[in-house]
């Protein structure tokens, strides 16, 4: 990978969640395995994989919904669980904005756009004039700025409420924003300006971004780099033209294949890709002994040999 | 064959502060008997207005002005109360586009099947267990994860289950209103593959809901393309593909991302 500092680290992380169930044994579910990636300053890393795999608990454990069970998250080099003065917390809190799929929750039904932006700016960009600022960075988001900040959120479209959602990280001076999803309730022709919108954010405003997404397509034209995670660990990551032009590992390889094709129909009587789905799962979920660097930047994981039943 | 479902010259209108908005202008399909009938169309075209019209899920503001929904030839508008929730769940399901809107965030997943298997017939707390326990293994969950809440489970998970919940009355007829847009694709295409196969067994139809034409081409029988509220074209998948009528639905497909050089085969996928 490139030489730049990383704006973010995450160290051998791992997180495991404890279900209690009314009766009964509780278990334990790992969500993340020793999971290490670097975000490098005003670029897109993709993190993509299977349904479950843990994406959106390294997101909310980023920005500190969750806390780690194990491992390290670094902020420009700074371990964010020793920032104790109330002055850090802030900025890294105000530094790192987080997007998510369903553009209906995130944003308070009872407020307008208006009053939604002008609290994020009053807390965040005091010295500023609020109605200037507003209407500066409503254009930036491509939302009009005239009839925008009067209106509820439920007389915006979906793509026009996650438009606000990237309003507000711009309102709070984001550096870097953990986008989970952000596109995968909207159609195809909005996704694309969401997505258009997030590339400009990234090369107009140097912000960097983690975006979470399953939507391989979409990862390949914005993000330069690109994980694939399965049942908690990482098992390929590098540029994405890489990854996923010419994917190595069996899961990102079964990954590629599955896409919808238009001509082929699907049927409730072909049990070949079950069965290969099958055996890609069992391989790809014994423990990662090694990532190992098949070309420059570009890793692959190597499991530990599956036990023999 | 006399269809399952028949819609004729329905329409819904919004009610707002000004003048009423007319989402939905005077539609009229049929669902056969184990047919899958995808309905596509751009954002804000009426295709979950119309979903929840078929449920009588539709509240106000939303208005049923004029049509007639028949099912099995009864009059599903004319419904009362005590014969709606008979109907609903155990001869048609939704799915329901955001996965929240499918379950409850207070109960456990076990507490919402168990719920609806008991409003529907007598059920002991074990046979309910291991119907459940089965329901969810066929979506790719582990079956102890009955016990856990909505929020202990991914995005992916709650869409999952929705569909198990929708599957497990085995209705004639299930709306999926964009089921599978919170999962990866492999996860997708087995989920999907499993829903044709318990289809093949049951013999149910499907309204499948997506604005992932291809996938919809993938899965569906006959395709009705709507827009602004109507229906502009309906036919089998093959003719709506291959012979467009309309160019509003070839242009439909000319907007589908083309997905970039794909891998050949999967022969050393592992
Ligand atoms: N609060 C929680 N309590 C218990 N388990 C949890 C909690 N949050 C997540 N999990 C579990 O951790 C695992 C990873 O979940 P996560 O939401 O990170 O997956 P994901 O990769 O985002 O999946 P999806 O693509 O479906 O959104 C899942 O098994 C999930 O059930
Ligand atoms: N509660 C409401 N009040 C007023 N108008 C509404 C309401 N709900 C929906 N509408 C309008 O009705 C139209 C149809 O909405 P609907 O949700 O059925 O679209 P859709 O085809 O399902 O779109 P999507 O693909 O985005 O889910 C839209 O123009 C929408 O703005
Ligand atoms: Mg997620
Ligand atoms: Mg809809």
């Amino acid at each position: 990978m490139p030489s730049d500092t990383p704006i973010l680290s995450l160290e051998n992380l791992s997180k495991t969640f404890a279900v209690r169930p009314v009766f009964g044994r509780a278990s334990a579910v790992n969500a993340l395995r020793n999971v290490s990636l670097d975000l490098l300053p005003g670029r897109a890393l993709a993190l993509v994989g299977e349904s479950g795999s843990g994406k959106s608990t390294f997101g909310k454990m980023i920005v500190g919904v969750h806390a780690p069970t194990s491992g390290r998250i670094l902020f420009e080099g700074n371990d964010i669980s020793g920032m104790t003065a109330k002055a850090d917390q802030k900025r890294y809190r105000q530094a790192v904005q987080m997007v998510f799929q369903d553009p209906f929750s995130s944003l308070n039904p009872a407020h307008t756009i208006r009053h939604h932006l002008l609290r994020a700016l009053a807390l965040h960009q005091p010295e500023a004039d609020p109605d200037t600022a507003l209407q500066a960075i409503l254009k930036d988001v491509e939302l009009d700025p005239a009839s925008t900040p009067g209106k509820f959120p439920h007389e915006l479209s979906g793509g026009q409420r996650q438009r606000v959602n990237f309003a507000r990280a711009l309102a709070v001076k984001a550096r870097m924003i953990v986008a989970d999803e952000p596109t995968s309730m909207l159609d195809v022709s909005i996704r694309k300006s969401v997505l258009g919108l997030m590339q400009r954010l990234k090369s107009e405003h140097g912000l960097s971004i983690l975006y979470i997404t399953h939507d391989i397509a979409t990862a390949e034209y914005l993000a330069e780099d690109t994980a694939v995670m399965f049942r908690g660990q990482v098992v390929e990551k590098g540029p994405t033209s890489q990854v996923v032009g010419n994917p190595q590992h069996g899961y990102t390889k079964l990954l590629r294949a599955a896409g919808p094709n238009p001509e082929v129909r699907l049927t409730g009587s072909d049990a070949g890709f079950a069965a290969q789905a099958k055996l890609v799962r069992e391989a790809s979920t014994q423990v990662v002994s090694a990532l190992c660097e098949i070309n420059p930047g570009h890793f692959i994981a190597e499991h530990t040999e599956m036990a023999h039943v | 064959m006399s269809p399952l479902l028949s819609v004729k010259d329905l329409r819904i209108d919004y009610l707002t502060a000004g003048e009423p908005f007319t989402a939905v202008r005077d539609i009229s399909f049929e669902i056969q008997p184990n047919e899958i009938l995808g309905l596509a169309g751009e954002s804000g075209c009426g295709k979950s207005t119309v979903a929840y019209a078929l449920m009588r899920l539709h509240k106000p503001p939303a208005l049923v002005r004029n049509g007639h929904i028949l099912f099995e030839g009864r009059d599903v508008l004319s419904f009362g109360d005590k014969e709606l929730r008979a109907w609903r769940w155990s001869e048609v399901s939704m799915v329901f586009q955001s996965a929240m809107n499918s379950l409850s965030p207070v109960m456990t997943i076990f507490r919402q099947f168990y719920d609806m298997l008991r409003a529907h017939g007598t059920v002991s707390k074990a046979q309910a267990q291991e119907r459940i326990a089965q329901m969810l293994e066929m979506v790719g969950i582990p079956s102890d994860r009955m016990h856990a809440h909505p929020h202990q489970l991914s995005g992916g998970m709650r869409q999952r289950v929705a569909l198990a919940l929708a599957l497990t009355l085995k209705p004639k007829l299930i709306i999926m209103d964009e089921p599978t847009t919170a999962l990866d694709v492999v996860v997708q295409r087995e989920i999907l593959q499993e829903v044709l196969r318990l289809k093949d067994e049951l013999g149910f139809s499907v309204l499948f809901i997506t604005h992932d034409i291809a996938l919809m081409a993938q899965i569906s029988d006959r395709i009705g393309i709507m827009r602004e509220g109507k229906i502009v074209e309906i036919g089998t998948t093959s003719q709506i593909v291959t012979a467009p009528k309309r160019d509003y639905t070839r242009s439909l497909w000319d907007a589908m991302p083309l997905l970039a050089q794909r891998p050949e085969g999967m022969a050393h996928a592992v």
